[in-house]
């Protein structure tokens, strides 16, 4: 198995726009979406894969936060203090509603690292992303990333490159366990 | 030994029970309005499918997140009628659902004047493992949300895992609730909700020619898969999964892939596995979204597996009569695929009424078509670009 993990700071830079491929999709990215595209960039250029390579990802339980506090930071500099629907829709763009979708982050990686096998979307557990990796289709290696948004904005990723018959006996099976730490135990 | 699904338990707009559903399917009847459990003042769109007991709309307060409260409510239908707990040991029991955005109580956040981590905000993982907690589910709880694939592979996954024996039993499915101020107005600036002129019950039109977007709606549907040989005599499945197929397109957050190219490997990939022809399948219950772009995306995935032949084989799509459930939509779909299964038809779309050239499938209208069906695709795709195919059979033993 291959793996990589990185963290970056509330306040840290994460530097994907000049890598990216589909810049105009950038202002749908969070700082999830931005950490996980950079570091599966790096990690897929030093482990390319064939297209059809399953991808299974998941993403942490407090990854809404960060949308819900720029709807409410929204409204209180509009000045309303009482919820309006035409206020909400004025005020929100669309991109909130694609910050918000979970399996946005994955979305993003297929499309720059032309992915289009097997996948899964996953919230929060580690046991969910194994066993959709365990039971892919394939005796080749699958792509198995989490990421990890913290409320004050710092940001975990990982990715691994593994075959599935490897994952059988980990001890997060079963687990409430976040997905990220399958990966901070690579480290 | 096969993988069966052998009991439902379900909140839909369709009803709060198997039976309710099972019923509302067979007449037909519109479940989609305009909304009554928000205040809708200043919404540029009203309709929505959203839960009801015996025709009426099932209110809760705005504290409660509606996708766990029902989610709940089908858990205790299904134990009711399952058993589960007494047929399986807890950590032989699993919870593997497809969920949604989770549910932020801005009215209550904005009246208190003040932000803090979690505030309104309830979250879909934890409150389902509480959950799976109170109904003695030991061995995983597992959320899945791919948008409107998320049921679809959160029963893919559960198939897949039985198939291997990595569980004794699962209660799969999905629960979201799209009735929701920041869901429902998010959908809306997305631009993907119907715009026709007319009455709520009759904006969803898949598949139509002059369909204008969807209509959003809510559901909750838990249920249990388990290897056929786990079965007690006494009890018969309601239907056999075979095949689960899932790609990616990579293309687009928003579109279909117009080719409907990658989603056709998910179909060849769930019919490989299921050891059938094309020809072997007798209707097809699609994802029809009622959007613009879903229809000629799914006719032209179709068309590449099934040939000419598409044009031929019937075609269902539940949401003209209950909406778009995103992150339940599969689950709630599945009732629509029992019901062919075991009543030999295949039901008229709702809503559907004039042909579109660019997706000039096999459209059901007023009656159902008594057929034998023994097979039945089900299609599902999402926002992002996931495609699902589950091959869904009659039970035979």
């Amino acid at each position: 198995m291959k793996a990589v993990y990185r963290s970056f700071g509330a306040y840290e830079e994460i530097p994907v726009l000049p890598l990216l491929k589909k810049r105009k999709l950038f202002k749908y990215y969070n700082r999830e979406s931005m950490a996980a595209v950079l570091v599966a960039d790096g990690f897929l250029k030093a482990n390319p894969v064939p297209g059809d390579t399953a991808f299974f990802y998941a993403s942490a339980e407090v990854e809404n936060y960060s949308v819900f506090r720029d709807i409410y930071d929204r409204y209180l500099q509009s000045g309303m203090e009482e919820f309006d629907a035409a206020g909400y829709i004025a005020m929100t763009p669309p991109q909130s509603q694609f910050k918000m979708m979970r399996n946005m982050v994955s979305c993003f990686i297929s499309i720059e690292n032309e992915l289009r096998g097997d996948n899964n979307i996953i919230v929060d557990s580690a046991s969910a992303l194994l066993y959709s990796a365990i039971t892919a289709r394939t005796e080749s290696e699958v792509l198995l990333g989490a990421g990890f948004l913290h409320y004050d904005g710092s940001v975990e990723s990982g990715f691994a490159l593994a075959r599935p018959d490897e994952l059988l006996h980990n001890p997060l099976l079963g687990t409430d366990a976040p997905a990220i730490e399958f990966f901070r135990k690579c480290q | 030994m096969s993988v069966v699904i052998t009991g439902i338990g379900a909140c839909s707009p369709l009803g709060c029970s198997f039976q309710e559903s099972m019923e509302t399917l067979r007449k037909g009847l519109p479940c989609v309005d305009d909304i009554e459990n928000l205040d809708t003042r200043g919404f540029p769109v009203k309709a929505a499918g959203e839960i009801r007991r015996a025709g009426k709309v099932v209110k809760t307060s705005r504290e409660i997140d509606r996708k766990i409260y029902f989610f709940d409510k089908a858990l205790e239908q299904l134990e009711s009628t399952t058993a589960f707990r007494e047929r399986y040991r807890a950590d032989q029991l699993l919870l593997n659902i497809g969920g949604g955005v989770d549910y932020f109580d801005i009215e209550t956040v904005l009246q208190q004047k003040s932000f803090s981590p979690g505030a309104g905000h309830h979250k879909m993982a934890s409150d389902m493992r509480g959950l799976a907690r109170k109904w003695g589910i030991a061995a995983g709880s597992h959320i899945f949300a791919s948008a409107c694939t998320a049921s679809a592979q959160a029963i893919g996954l559960s198939f897949r895992m039985l198939k291997r024996g990595l569980a004794g039993a699962i209660i799969s499915g999905g629960s979201d609730s799209m009735i929701s101020y920041t869901n429902y107005l998010g959908f809306c600036s997305l631009g993907t909700l119907s715009s026709s002129s007319d009455p709520s019950p009759f904006k969803c039109k898949p598949c139509d020619l002059e369909s204008s977007g969807t209509v959003l709606s809510e559901a909750s549907v838990a249920i249990l898969m388990e290897n056929s040989g786990n079965v007690p005599d006494n009890v018969t499945p309601l239907a056999e999964i075979t095949g689960y197929g899932c790609t990616m397109d990579a293309m687009s957050v928003t579109d279909p892939d117009p080719s409907g190219l990658t989603a056709a490997k998910a179909v060849r990939a769930a019919l490989e596995e299921a050891s059938l022809s094309p020809d072997d399948i007798d209707c097809i219950h699609l994802h029809g979204t009622g959007t613009i772009k879903c229809a000629p995306s799914e006719y032209n995935c179709l068309r590449e597996v099934f040939g000419p032949r598409i044009d031929s084989i019937p075609v269902y799509s539940m949401k003209g009569q209950v909406g778009h459930s995103i992150g339940a939509c599969t689950a709630v779909e599945i009732l629509g695929v029992v019901y062919s299964l075991q009543n030999q038809v295949v039901l008229p779309t709702v809503n559907f009424r004039t042909p579109n050239p660019a997706a000039p499938f096999r459209m059901v209208t007023e009656v159902p078509l008594e057929i034998p069906v023994r097979n039945i695709l089900k299609l599902n795709s999402a926002f992002g670009g996931h495609n699902t195919a589950l091959i869904i059979r009659k039970w035979e033993k």
